[in-house]
């Protein structure tokens, strides 16, 4: 089993290698090299809906078979200084525990709110479209204090992301390790338990129109393809693809995407069966 | 887990195809943003006002809708500069100016402000 787990993180490591070597536009489920300019503040709406299948056997009983999970995210990210911007998350989040057909237990409340520093430590612009930036992230997430989502404690995160983009094409690349001083299995649905979490992502998008910029081009489509690893030192890994939209305009994007799961070796909580994420984007 | 695999394996192959159709279509992308005659452009370290009431910047790196907007905080705020038109195709900023304008210096400084780079500046 553990040979599984060291197998699927190298898989996502070799995946995200090119990627930083080769490769953006900001893919929808993960850290992009990118951030606004001291005096902008962006604000980011983003739902996401996610399936999940049985639970384990050591979970409560009676044991759920399905469990439904919406979370709605509210992210703003304000450029502090030229290369330093501040991102805050809360996270409202509906979790329903289903058996048999029927529900067992729904929740509604705040999960752990998430800060962050991103610093770019790295930015080379090749080309009038062509560029290349890395920057780091560092924070935490504090607890919310609603009992049923919290994890009850400050859990540091570092991370990394590398952008790139050559004309149409971008690529992300990111890690983030969250070292969780708390949490527990029976309400973890994938990084929040008491494991620490390592996400692995990789990402590229392609811009479907405007083929070519005009003089006149203020929006633009992007296909986004996205591999996203989370893999808990507890052992339970899972690689989602995420395919998905990003329309784009000069003070606003949305986007809509799927979450299918590609690789799964998870044992302490359940596994995700599909999900989807919508999401939208403001600039002030 | 097999059904997901599979599905996501069609998606996965179908995407591709459709991304190689579409990736035929080129663009001219890699080269450096540059003005046609390097001889007219301006010394970017000179903190002399610039005097010239209309000037293009040749910006790298401005490669989203999205970059336009702190474009506009960063250059279109500053004392001087009327207005601040982004062109995607060619990579430029056009700027129209009244007194008093800036100077090459404070124009590099915003567009690095802005996470751009700035390659030389045209009068037009």
């Amino acid at each position: 089993m553990q040979s599984h787990s060291i197998t699927a993180i190298i898989a996502c490591a070799v995946s995200t290698l090119p990627a930083s070597l080769a490769c953006a536009q900001e893919a929808l489920n993960m850290d992009a090299a990118t951030q606004p300019s001291p005096g902008v503040i962006y604000l980011y709406e983003r739902a996401r809906y996610t399936r999940y299948g049985s639970a384990p056997e050591s979970s409560d009983t009676p044991r759920p078979d399905r469990t439904n999970l919406l979370e709605i995210d509210t992210t703003i990210m304000a450029g502090l200084a030229t290369n330093l911007a501040l991102i805050a998350t809360i996270p409202v989040e509906r979790r329903e525990d289903r058996a048999g057909g029927q529900a067992l237990d729904t929740n509604l409340g705040i999960a752990d709110p998430e800060l962050l520093l991103k610093y770019r430590l790295y930015k080379s612009d090749s080309g009038s479209l062509d560029t290349l930036r890395i920057a780091a992230l560092f924070g935490a997430e504090i607890p919310s204090g609603d009992g049923n989502f919290t994890s009850g404690s400050v859990d540091p995160i570092v991370g990394i992301a590398a952008t790139m983009i050559r004309g149409r094409h971008g690529f992300n690349a990111a890690a983030r390790f969250k070292l969780n001083t708390g949490g527990d299995r029976d309400h973890n649905l994938g990084g929040d338990g008491p494991d620490d979490a390592l996400r692995l992502d990789a990402s590229y998008l392609f811009r479907l129109a405007p083929a070519s910029w005009s003089a006149q081009s203020d929006t633009a489509l992007y296909a986004a393809f996205e591999l996203n690893t989370l893999y808990e030192t507890g052992g339970d890994t899972e690689t989602l693809l995420s395919p998905g939209l990003l329309l784009e305009g000069r003070k606003w994007a949305g986007e809509i995407g799927a979450r299918i799961p590609v690789y799964e070796d998870v044992r302490d909580r359940p596994e995700v069966e599909w999900g989807f994420v919508a999401g939208v984007r403001f600039f002030f | 887990m097999n059904t997901t695999r599979t599905l996501a394996s069609v998606i996965l192959a179908s995407a591709l195809l459709t991304l190689g159709a579409c990736a035929t279509t080129s663009e001219r992308s890699s080269a450096p943003a540059a003005p046609t005659s390097r001889d007219a452009s301006i010394d970017l370290a000179s903190k002399a006002p610039l005097t010239s009431d209309r000037v293009t910047l040749h910006v790298n790196g401005l490669s989203c809708p999205l970059c336009a907007s702190n474009v506009d905080r960063q250059i279109g705020t500053l004392p001087g500069v009327v207005s601040a038109d982004v062109n995607f195709e060619k990579g430029t900023i056009d700027l129209s100016l009244v007194e008093p304008r800036p100077s090459p210096m404070t124009l590099e400084r915003a567009v690095d402000r802005a996470g751009f780079t700035l390659v030389s500046i045209e009068p037009r």
